[in-house]
C-alpha cells in the first residue's frame, strides 16, 4: 500500500467519491467528489496529536465497534495517505442556535473528560461572560438540543455554569490564555498591533464583547461608560440573588487584562468628537437603560420608582430599607420578575405584580413567575393602571381595571376593559417595570445619526449607522432589552464590521456554515446502542430553600457538582461529531489543520476504469437463532480479526467480553451463505477463513476449538493440505446445520445445537465463545455505482461480467473492468489474479492507444432525410445532430442501438449490419415464410 | 408430408431479443440446460428499441402467430433508455393491432435480464401457451387489410434476396 501511495504514477484520491460518469472507451469524463478532510494530506504527517486533544469520542467502526476513536482519527495504523481526517456531520443544532455560536458541544465533551480549563477557554473563544450565560441566558441551545426528541435536553446552561464556577475557583492556577492563541482569528492573543484606535461607548455585554474581538485582531480599544461600575445591564440590570457580581468583575477583569482600556465615569456627549480626536472608529453600544411610567396621575410621585433605578442601586452595592412596605410592581417582564424579587429581599412586607398580559402570555420567564410566586410575591395579571392613589402625600395604592388584551398593535397595547371590576391594589411603593428604551440624549442634535422612533438607532447590515466610521450594536440599536447572548452575538457582528472598516476591506463574508445536524429518533437510538452516550435522565439545577431568601441576596439556583456535571455531558449526543473546539488548531504543528475547508469537485479524463469496490459482510443479526448482538460472547468473523490483531482493541489478544480468555470456541460455517432465506451463493472464502482462525485459536489462545461446517470447500492451491493440517491439530469437525445457540444453564457458557449430523457423531457442543464465518454481500450502494458506470449487476447482485469463461473481467460497458469481491465472493488469491487481469485488459487498451469502433452504427440517407429530429430526440447519447434541415449522426458517439432507425417515420437512417432489410430477411427465414419458399421452389 | 397424421397447432412465434440483456438471457437458459418451447424464432437486435412497429407488423404479416418482445429492464438498458422507447411504442402497436382486428395478445413485451435464464424459459413457455389458445393468426401478406404496407413490399421479399432465407 506504501508503495502504490508513494508511486509517482499513480494519484491516490483517498476519502473521495465518484459523482457522475460520462463519455466512452478512451475518453471518459470522472467527477470526483474529494471530501474534506479538514486536514491537509501534504501537510499532516501523522503524529496524532489533534486526535490527542480531541474531546469527542465515538465508535470505532473499523473496530466494529469494539473501541472508540475520536473525531480527529486515521482510519487505520497502516493509512495511506498517513494523514488524519476529521469527521464532521455538520453544525450542531446547540451551537446554530446561539447567537453568540457557542461551541456548547465541545465544551460538553471536554466537561466529559474532565478538562475543565480547556473547556473554560472553549467557552470564552465566543463568550467573554459564562458565568452570566450559566446564570441568566434564555438557552436557546436547550430548546434545539437533539437529546429533546427522545427525551430532555442536555442541560447546557448548567453545564456552562459549572465550568464558568470551576474556572473561577481555581483561577489563580488556569494555564495562560496565550496557549490557545489562534492568530489572524478573533481567538488570537498579543496579536500584532495594527496602530488602529477604536472606542466603544458603552461597557456592557454587547460594547465589552466588541472590544474584546477587537482587541483580539490587533486594534487599540478605549471602553466609555458613564457608570461606576462595568457590565451595563449585566451588572445593574441583573439582581445579585440571580447573578453574583464578584464572578462577572471577575470576567471583565480578564477582558481589561487582555488590552481593553476602560474608562468609567466617562459620558461620552460628542460621538463626532471621539472621530476627531483620531478614533478611527466609534461603536454606540449604550443599551436600553431608560424605564418608562404610564401618563397617569400621580405616577410622577416620590414613591413611584422605576425598576431600573431600584435595581441599578442594588447593583452597586446599595440596600435600600423596604420593611414593612407593601409594593407594587407594574410590568410582567423578567425585569418586573427581578424587581419584584429584589424588593422581597430588601425586606417588604408584601409584593404583589400586576401586568396587562394574562397569565401564561406573561413575557417573562415562565418557570421564573412561578419562582417568585413561590417565593411570595402576589401576581394580579390581566388589567390595566388608571391612576396612582395619593392620600396626604403618600401613595396608598393603584387603581386598576381587569381587560381583555389581545397582544400589541404597531407598538400599542389592544384592549378592552370589563366594565365594573375597578379595583384598587395597596401599596406604599410603586415599581414600574413596563419596559425600557435607549437614550438618545447624547446623539448629535443634528441628526446626523438617525434613529427610528420608537426603535433604536438606523443601522445598515454592517452595523454602520447614518454617520460614517460610527457604528451601534446591542439594545440600543433593537431599542428595547433583549438577552444577553443577543448583545453578545450583536458584539461579535459588530467587531468584524468595524475590523473590516478600519482596514479598509469592503463587504461582509461571513465564513461558511457546514448544514445543520437533524438526528433522526433512529440514529439517536443508534448512538445509545453504540454505547456514545447514556440513557440517563436530565440532572436539573437545584435552589436554596425558600426560607433563606428573605432579607438576602444569596444566589437562589445552585451549581451542578462535579459528579452531576459529569452524568449531565455524558448526555451529549456529538451531534456534529466534530464540535470544532478548536483544541487540534493549537495542538498542531505543522498548522494543517482547517476547519473552513470544503468539498474538492475532481474532473478526470480517463481511457480505462476499473472497479474494485469490494463486499460488505453479511450482517449476522439478521439470523436470529444464532443470538449475535445477544448473547455477547458471539462475536463474527470480523470482529475476531480486530481482537487478534495487534494493533487492534485488545492488543492482539481474543478475550470473552468479561476479560478472560475463552477455553473453548466454535466456528460456525456458512452464516448467510448457502442459505435460501439469505443468500444462495457460497461465499468461497469462509472455509478456509475459518480453518485460519481454527490455528490461530489453538496456536495463540490454546482454546478448544470446535468447527460446525455444512461442507468443507478447500478448492485452491494447497487448500486441502491446510485443512489436514487443522484436523491434525486437533480442531474438531461436525457435520451438521446449526439451528440454535443459546445460553447454558447456570454458567454463562454457550450451547450450539445442530441437526442432521453424521451418525454417532453428538448434535451439540458447550463452549466459551463463538465465531460466526460470516458470508459475502454486494455493498449496499452496489445498485447505485452500477448505475453510475452503466455496469449490470447480475442475480446474486454482485457486478457482471461481460461472459462468466470468456471475459471475466470485462463488463457489457466498453473499457470498464471488475475485480474483487464486486464481482463475487473470491478470497486474497482469486482477488489478485483478477485484479492482475484487469488491469492487463486496461493496459492492452492503452498500449494500443487506439480502439475498434462498434462496426454496427446509424447512417442517414441524406435522401429520404425531412429534418424532422425525431432520430435526435431519440438517441440516448446524443450523437444524432440535425443541420440545415438535414440529421447527421457521429460515428464515436454513436454506439449503435437502432433507436433511432425505429424512430425514422421516413425511414432515413438505417443501422449498418441491423438494417430493414437484414431483419426482415432474417425473420423470413426463421419464419420459414412458406409462400417464399414456395416461390423459390417455382425459380428453381 | 401427406403421410403424416395432422399435427395439433403449433404456433410459430417471433421473438426479437435484445442483444446485451434478453439474448444473454436465452444463451443462459441454454447453458443452463432448461428447457423452454422450440415455438420461439430468435432474431438479435441490438436494443428493443430498435424494433419498429413495422417490423412487427411485418413479422405477422409473413406468418408469425405470435411477436415477443424482450428487452433489459427498465433502468437497466445497455444504451441507457432505449427500452424507454419500447415500452412507450409497444401499447400503442397493440392498440392499433386491435383496431385493425389482430388479437393484441399475440403482441408481447417484457423485459429479461442477461442473468433471468429462468425467467425467459417461463416467458417463452407462457407466451407460446397464450398463443395456441388464440390460435393460427389468419392474417398474411398480401391480404387486402393492410395498405399501408404496399409501398414498403421491396423491402425484404423473400425471392429477389435469398440470402435472408438461410
Amino acid at each position: 500500500m506504501v508503495s502504490v501511495g508513494r508511486h509517482p504514477n499513480i494519484h491516490l484520491l483517498a476519502y473521495s467519491e465518484v459523482e457522475a460518469v460520462s463519455g466512452y472507451v478512451g475518453n471518459f469524463q470522472v467527477r470526483v467528489r474529494r471530501k474534506a478532510r479538514f486536514i491537509d494530506e501534504k501537510q499532516c504527517t501523522g503524529c496524532g496529536k489533534c486526535a490527542e486533544v480531541c474531546p469527542i469520542e465515538i465508535s470505532n467502526p473499523f473496530d466494529l465497534g469494539l473501541s472508540t476513536r475520536k473525531a480527529a482519527y486515521r482510519h487505520t495504523a497502516q493509512s495511506v495517505p498517513n494523514a488524519y481526517t476529521i469527521e464532521k456531520r455538520g453544525v450542531a443544532p446547540c451551537r446554530d442556535a446561539c447567537p453568540t455560536d457557542q461551541r456548547a458541544q465541545g465544551y460538553i465533551a471536554l466537561v466529559r473528560q474532565e478538562r475543565y480549563a480547556d473547556a473554560y477557554w472553549a467557552i470564552r473563544r465566543e463568550h467573554p461572560f459564562p458565568s452570566v450565560c450559566g446564570r441568566v441566558c434564555n438557552h436557546r441551545c436547550e430548546d434545539a438540543c437533539s437529546r429533546g426528541k427522545v427525551d430532555e435536553p442536555v442541560n447546557i446552561m448548567g453545564l456552562k455554569r459549572f465550568v464558568s464556577d470551576w474556572a473561577y475557583a481555581h483561577r489563580d492556577e488556569l494555564p495562560d490564555l496565550r496557549d490557545k492563541s489562534i492568530v489572524g482569528t478573533p481567538f488570537a492573543h498579543n496579536p500584532p498591533p495594527t496602530g488602529k484606535k477604536v472606542a466603544v461607548i458603552g461597557a456592557g455585554p454587547a460594547g465589552l464583547t466588541a472590544a474584546l474581538d477587537l482587541v483580539r485582531l490587533g486594534h487599540n480599544v478605549t471602553v466609555f461608560d458613564s457608570l461606576t461600575v462595568a457590565g451595563g445591564m449585566m451588572r445593574v440590570g441583573i439582581p445579585p440573588h440571580r447573578l453574583p457580581t464578584d464572578l462577572l468583575d471577575w470576567e471583565i477583569r480578564q477582558i481589561v487584562d487582555e488590552g481593553v482600556e476602560l474608562r468609567l465615569k466617562t459620558r461620552i456627549d460628542d460621538v463626532t468628537g471621539l472621530l476627531e480626536q483620531g478614533y478611527n472608529a466609534v461603536l454606540i453600544a449604550t443599551g436600553a437603560h431608560s424605564a418608562k411610567k404610564l401618563p397617569i396621575s400621580d405616577a410622577n410621585h416620590p414613591d413611584n420608582w422605576l425598576s431600573l433605578d431600584l435595581l441599578r442601586r442594588v447593583g452597586s452595592g446599595e440596600r435600600p430599607d423596604l420593611s414593612g412596605k407593601r409594593v407594587v410592581v407594574l410590568g410582567g417582564g423578567n425585569v418586573a420578575l427581578d424587581s419584584a424579587r429584589t424588593t422581597l429581599r430588601l425586606g417588604a412586607k408584601e409584593v404583589s405584580m400586576a401586568c396587562l398580559e394574562p397569565r401564561g402570555e406573561m413575557p417573562g420567564f415562565t418557570w421564573e413567575v412561578g419562582v417568585a410566586e413561590r417565593e411570595g410575591v402576589r401576581l394580579y395579571p390581566g388589567r390595566t393602571f388608571k391612576e396612582v392613589i395619593v392620600r396626604n402625600n403618600k401613595v396608598r395604592g393603584v387603581r386598576c381595571v381587569e381587560v381583555d388584551f389581545r397582544g400589541f398593535k404597531r407598538g400599542r397595547p389592544d384592549l378592552t376593559e370589563k366594565p365594573g371590576t375597578e379595583h384598587i391594589l395597596p401599596a406604599d411603593l410603586v415599581i414600574w417595570a413596563i419596559g425600557q428604551g435607549p437614550d438618545f440624549s447624547f446623539l448629535p442634535p443634528d441628526g446626523s445619526i438617525n434613529t427610528l422612533y420608537p426603535v433604536g438607532i438606523q443601522a445598515d447590515s454592517e452595523m454602520m449607522t447614518t454617520m460614517k466610521g460610527v457604528f451601534c450594536a446591542g439594545d440600543v440599536r433593537r431599542g428595547q432589552t433583549f438577552f444577553v447572548v443577543d448583545a453578545i452575538g450583536e458584539g461579535h457582528h459588530a467587531a468584524r464590521c468595524i475590523d473590516r472598516y478600519v482596514r479598509g476591506e469592503k463587504g461582509l463574508k461571513e465564513p461558511q456554515r457546514s448544514p445543520v445536524v437533524d438526528l433522526t429518533p433512529q440514529e439517536i437510538e443508534a448512538k445509545f446502542a453504540r454505547e456514545e452516550t447514556s440513557r440517563r435522565k436530565r440532572v436539573s439545577i437545584s435552589s436554596i430553600p425558600l426560607e433563606k431568601r428573605r432579607g438576602n441576596f444569596l444566589e437562589v439556583d445552585l451549581a451542578l457538582t462535579e459528579e452531576e456535571a459529569q452524568e449531565e455531558a455524558e448526555r451529549c449526543l456529538r451531534c456534529g461529531v466534530c464540535s470544532e473546539c478548536l483544541e487540534c488548531l493549537t495542538a498542531c504543528d505543522r498548522g494543517a489543520i482547517h476547519h473552513e475547508m470544503a468539498d474538492e469537485i475532481v474532473d478526470l479524463t480517463v481511457g480505462t476504469i476499473v472497479l474494485a469496490t469490494g463486499f460488505q459482510d453479511f450482517d449476522p443479526q439478521r439470523v436470529a437463532a444464532l443470538g449475535y448482538g445477544e448473547l455477547e460472547n458471539v462475536i463474527s468473523a470480523m470482529e475476531f480479526e480486530r481482537l487478534i490483531n495487534a494493533s487492534g482493541p485488545t492488543g492482539g489478544k481474543v478475550l470473552l467480553r468479561d476479560g478472560r480468555p475463552p477455553k473453548s470456541v466454535a466456528v460456525l460455517h456458512c452464516v448467510g451463505s448457502r442459505d435460501a432465506n439469505y443468500h444462495d451463493y457460497c461465499s468461497r472464502a469462509c472455509c478456509m477463513y475459518s480453518l485460519k482462525i481454527s490455528q490461530l485459536l489453538h496456536d495463540y489462545v490454546g482454546a478448544e476449538v470446535h468447527e460446525i461446517y455444512r461442507d468443507m470447500r478447500c478448492f485452491g492451491k494447497g487448500y486441502e493440505e491446510f485443512y489436514n493440517r487443522t484436523a491434525q491439530m486437533g480442531v474438531r469437525f461436525y457435520h451438521g446445520r446449526v439451528e440454535k445457540i443459546e445460553r447454558a444453564d447456570g454458567d454463562g457458557r454457550l450451547v450450539v445445537r445442530w441437526g442432521e449430523g453424521f451418525h454417532g457423531d453428538p448434535d451439540h457442543v458447550v463452549v466459551d465463545m463463538v465465531v460466526l464465518a460470516t458470508g459475502f454481500e454486494p455493498r449496499a450502494d452496489t445498485g447505485k455505482v452500477a448505475a453510475l458506470f452503466g455496469v449490470s449487476r447480475s442475480r446474486d447482485g454482485f457486478f457482471l461480467e461481460r461472459h462468466p469463461k470468456l471475459a471475466p473481467v470485462e463488463t457489457a460497458s466498453e473499457g470498464i473492468y471488475i475485480a474483487g469481491t464486486c464481482q463475487g465472493p473470491k478470497d486474497i488469491p482469486d482477488t489478485v489474479a483478477q485484479a492482475g487481469g484487469a488491469a492487463a485488459g486496461a493496459l492492452s487498451l492503452i498500449d494500443q492507444g487506439t480502439i475498434a469502433l462498434e462496426p454496427s452504427i446509424a447512417v442517414v440517407s441524406s435522401a429520404r432525410c425531412a429534418g424532422c429530429g425525431q432520430c435526435a430526440a431519440a438517441c440516448p447519447y446524443s450523437a444524432i445532430t440535425v443541420a440545415e434541415r438535414r440529421a447527421e449522426v457521429n460515428g464515436y458517439l454513436c454506439k449503435g442501438c437502432g433507436t433511432c432507425a425505429a424512430a425514422c417515420p421516413n425511414k432515413a437512417v438505417t443501422l449498418i449490419h441491423f438494417d430493414d432489410t437484414q431483419i426482415v430477411a432474417e425473420m423470413l427465414g426463421v419464419l420459414r415464410l412458406p409462400e417464399g419458399l414456395a416461390s423459390r421452389e417455382v425459380a428453381r | 408430408m401427406t403421410d403424416h397424421p395432422p399435427r395439433a397447432f403449433e404456433p410459430r412465434i417471433l421473438g426479437f431479443l435484445c442483444n446485451w440483456c434478453s439474448y444473454t438471457g436465452a444463451d443462459l437458459a441454454g447453458t443452463a440446460r432448461l428447457r423452454y418451447p422450440p415455438n420461439l424464432r430468435a432474431v438479435r437486435v441490438p436494443c428493443s428499441g430498435r424494433v419498429a412497429p413495422e417490423l412487427i407488423l411485418r413479422a405477422f404479416d409473413h406468418g408469425a402467430d405470435g411477436v415477443l418482445v424482450l428487452g433489459c429492464h427498465i433502468g437497466e438498458c445497455h444504451y441507457d433508455n432505449g427500452n424507454h422507447r419500447t415500452a412507450k411504442r409497444l401499447p400503442v402497436v397493440r392498440a392499433l393491432m386491435s383496431f385493425a382486428g389482430l388479437e393484441p395478445d399475440r403482441l408481447r413485451l417484457d423485459w429479461v435480464s442477461a442473468s433471468e435464464g429462468e425467467r425467459f424459459a417461463r416467458i417463452v413457455e407462457e407466451f407460446t401457451e397464450t398463443v395456441r389458445r388464440l390460435g393460427p393468426c389468419t392474417w398474411r401478406a398480401g391480404s387486402p387489410v393492410v395498405p399501408a404496407f404496399a409501398s414498403w413490399s421491396s423491402v425484404g421479399a423473400a425471392p429477389e434476396r435469398p440470402g435472408g432465407g438461410g
